[in-house]
């Protein structure tokens, strides 16, 4: 029946009961509470005495068959209300026998003579039915809405749950005046105890940090008398060690004197971020304002938003657009404005006034680095992080230096259209590297003069060839000339030879002077076989005299190289003169010098191969190392200054023994882009 | 038989062989230089003197040629691939022949003029040198001649 009542109030769409449905409901849930068969054969009971003192108390009073049938009916209700539509069936067939039986012509029989009295009984049956039937309803519409309930709340429960563990959040209650506490499973989690346990004050005491415990108790006493509200954070120390930083709040439970609900929040990784965030901040700040570098904040927001309209108006290769239209990357600048400089900024760029740096950003940029926007801006669009490069900057005077500039893309500024920049004056570096330059080439200059002096005999012998048949040729042709009669075919050819040989001999001084010279390295793009083909000039004689076979193996097809033509011939030449000099002194074994290039993955490769005597073991790592030599007149300059040109020039050289007896020294070139 | 032996024997019409009777033909001056250019000139030098020329690019060519027989003087360069002018030198002194070898180099090294002249060379001279000198070294070796 309290199924039947729940499910009134859901036909009339009530939430909620009303008291006295209530108070019903709790009555009837304690008789359906009894177990089915004892319920079943009380209400049999029940029923047959109703039936029977009804029938009894209707015959006494002579009532006629409408007002028992109505009487039968209230009976019948009642007893569906307590139980299942079978029982209710049952329940109508036995008044009907009795209302025929007592109340219907010929009484005490259960024949019926006139038809209006087998049709009232007839509408009895069908309205005891009936009756009996809603009722079943109805019971079925309260199982469904207490099962709905019942899940309603299984489900806010879960919800509950899950929320409290994805907030780290749990609750409690907690009666003051009896101890007694409650924990949600989010707060067992949080203090790291069992489901299973009894909570209590003397577990939470456990593990309270003892440097927060005099912090946390008289909290808790205050509470408890004052029945205030409670808002603190304190730590918890675990058992493994562990320290967690919980924020409790809780506040007197109304109409429960001392009794306390509340929440507790797990805020340790919460603490952990806010503390992570402000060291950052602080690192950041630190960095901003004490670093020795020099560090700009500039708003790029206008920037950006001519980025967009270009991107809008169809560009989609801004290199390619920032080259055809230097006077947009000016504009660009122009509307990158700086809103924070550091001190370095200022004693770097400013005259002690920061308020002045704080402009567009095109007065610190010269027209040569408009390149180095332009890059760094493709770089920041194409989602690179960062960006670094050298450049010349603009004091606010008006000074060019040289100077480190970074760009930082992170996308937290980025997204707020903010950029940080980082400069560092790198003048004295790169001077240094300007004078290192300097002394390389000086250096490189000595060792090819140097190298030139050794090479004096066979530039002579060079120089002098084309000389003798100058001379030749000229004496030839006067006496030609002197004869009776002038043989002119003889002294014309003789002549077209002596201006062959003049340029011959111009020819070598020429390179012997280019060699010679004093000048600054210029790179070209040149073919590596090609030098390898002119420094084998100066080596002729020099080989020719000493009895050594030359072997070119030159690989067809190779790239140019980027080079100073001078300086890797310089280096081909002094390679070849040591592995010369290295044979004449190893022997009278007949002298191979090979010079062979090749390509080798990504690079170009020379080796000059010889078969002297080798190289010494502990002389190979200490080769290249200056004024280091193994020459009764040698500087120790020459391998050096070969490795110098070589790295200059983005290769590498080593030397080393070849298994079949000599050296070889490799040097390797990439080619040009 | 190999090509560098019987190097002096008699040959017609050569320098230090008997001249065929009768017939009148100028000196032959073979000039040996690995240099192009300068052994051209030298050609053209000794043509414009009125004698005849022959011109080799090593000495080992000129023996191959079978030329000593039949030369009159040798200009020679001392170095060379192969043979050097000093070991031609030695090699015809070896077989007995005795045409008059003139050595020119352009080398400084030291000892290498005594050691031409050791060898037997009628005249020895440094590039770039005074074409009369070498002029007079071919005139005065030729007179030497039988």
């Amino acid at each position: 029946m309290a199924r039947a009542i729940a499910g009134w109030a859901v036909l009339e769409n009530r939430p909620l009961l009303t008291g006295v449905e209530t108070v019903l409901i709790r009555r009837l849930q304690r008789w359906e509470s009894i177990p089915r068969y004892q319920r079943l054969a009380m209400l049999w009971a029940f029923g047959a005495i109703a039936l029977g003192l009804v029938t009894w108390a209707c015959f006494a009073l002579g009532l006629n068959f409408s007002t028992a049938s109505f009487a039968f009916l209230i009976v019948i209700i009642a007893l569906s209300l307590l139980d299942s539509f079978v029982s209710s069936v049952v329940f109508s067939v036995i008044a009907v026998g009795c209302l025929n039986y007592f109340f219907v012509a010929p009484l005490f029989t259960l024949g019926v003579e006139q038809g209006q009295d087998l049709l009232a009984l007839a509408a009895f049956v069908a309205a005891s039915f009936v009756i009996t039937s809603l009722i079943r309803r109805v019971r079925e519409l309260g199982d469904i809405h207490r099962e709905q309930a019942r899940l309603i709340n299984l489900t806010q429960a879960a919800y509950l749950a899950e929320a409290q563990k994805l907030s780290l959040g749990g609750s409690f209650g907690w009666n003051a005046t009896t101890g007694e506490i409650f924990w949600s499973d989010e707060s067992y989690r949080i203090f790291g105890y069992d489901p299973g346990v009894k909570p209590s004050l003397a577990l939470i005491a456990q593990r309270v940090h003892p440097g927060d415990g005099d912090k946390f108790r008289p909290i808790v006493e205050r509470g408890a008398v004052a029945n205030g509200a409670v808002d603190f954070e304190f730590r918890l120390l675990m058992p493994d060690g562990a320290v967690k930083q919980v924020h409790l709040v809780a506040r007197p439970l109304s109409g429960a004197p001392g009794q306390f609900v509340g929440a507790l929040m797990d805020i340790t990784a919460r603490q952990q971020a806010d503390q992570e965030l402000r060291e950052s901040e602080y690192r950041y700040r630190n960095i901003f304002r004490a670093m020795a570098a020099s560090f700009w904040e500039l708003d790029f927001k206008d920037a950006g938003s001519m980025l967009r309209e270009l991107r809008a108006a169809g560009v989609k290769d801004y290199a390619a657009h920032f080259a055809a239209h230097p006077g947009t990357v000016r504009e660009m600048m122009r509307a990158t404005h700086v809103i924070d400089v550091n001190d370095q900024t200022v004693a770097l760029f400013g005259r002690g006034d920061k308020a002045e740096l704080l402009r567009s950003l095109d007065a610190f940029w010269p027209e040569a680095s408009n390149h180095i926007y332009a890059a760094s801006v493709i770089a920041a669009v194409t989602g690179k992080p960062s960006y670094a490069a050298e450049c010349k900057l603009r004091t606010i005077d008006g000074r060019e230096f040289d100077a480190l500039f970074t760009a930082c893309f992170a996308p937290e500024t980025v997204a707020e259209g903010k950029l940080l920049i980082g400069v560092i004056d790198v003048s004295e570096r790169v001077r240094a590297q300007e004078m290192l330059r300097r002394v390389q080439t000086e250096f490189a200059h000595a060792a090819r003069v140097s190298m030139l002096g050794e090479l004096t005999a066979s530039i002579a012998h060079e120089v002098n060839q084309p000389l003798a048949a100058i001379a030749t040729n000229a004496s030839a042709g006067l006496r030609w000339l002197d004869r009776a009669e002038p043989n002119m075919e003889e002294v014309r050819a003789l002549t077209t030879r002596i201006a062959a040989d003049a340029r011959r001999a111009g020819d070598i001084i020429a390179r012997v002077r280019n060699m010679a010279a004093r000048r600054a390295p210029e790179r070209a793009q040149l073919s590596l076989n090609g030098v390898i083909d002119e420094a084998t000039t100066f080596l002729l004689h020099e080989l020719q005299a000493q009895d050594v076979t030359l072997t070119l193996t030159l690989a067809p097809d190779l790239p140019p190289v980027a080079a100073d033509r001078t300086q890797l011939q310089q280096v081909v030449v002094n390679l070849a003169v040591n592995a010369v000099q290295a044979m004449a002194h190893g022997g009278a074994r007949a002298r191979k010098l090979s010079i062979r290039s090749a390509r080798d993955g990504d690079m170009l490769i020379v080796v000059i191969e010889d078969n002297g005597p080798g190289i010494a073991a502990d002389h190979l790592d200490r080769l290249f190392e200056s004024f280091f030599t193994t020459k009764d007149n040698g500087m120790g300059m020459g391998l050096p200054i070969c490795r110098s040109i070589i790295e200059t020039h983005g290769g590498r050289i080593e030397a080393r023994n070849r298994d079949e007896g000599g050296a070889a020294f490799i040097f390797t070139l990439p080619p040009a882009t | 038989m190999s090509p560098i032996e019987g190097l002096c024997e008699a040959h017609p019409g050569a320098g230090n062989a008997p001249k065929a009777e009768g017939v009148a033909q100028e000196p032959l001056i073979s000039i040996i230089d690995d240099d192009d250019s300068l052994r051209t000139a030298l050609v053209g030098l000794v043509r414009s003197l009125g004698y005849r020329a022959s011109a080799f690019g090593s000495a080992t060519e000129f023996l191959a040629a079978g030329e000593p027989s039949a030369s009159d003087c040798i200009v020679t360069d001392i170095h060379m691939p192969g043979l050097s002018g000093i070991e031609l030198k030695q090699r015809l002194t070896q077989e007995g022949c005795a045409v008059p070898v003139i050595m020119i180099t352009a080398r400084m090294e030291p000892g290498l003029e005594e050691r031409a002249v050791a060898s037997g060379a009628a005249c020895f001279l440094r590039k770039p040198f005074e074409v009369s000198a070498l002029v007079a070294c071919v005139e005065k070796a030729l007179k030497r001649q039988p």
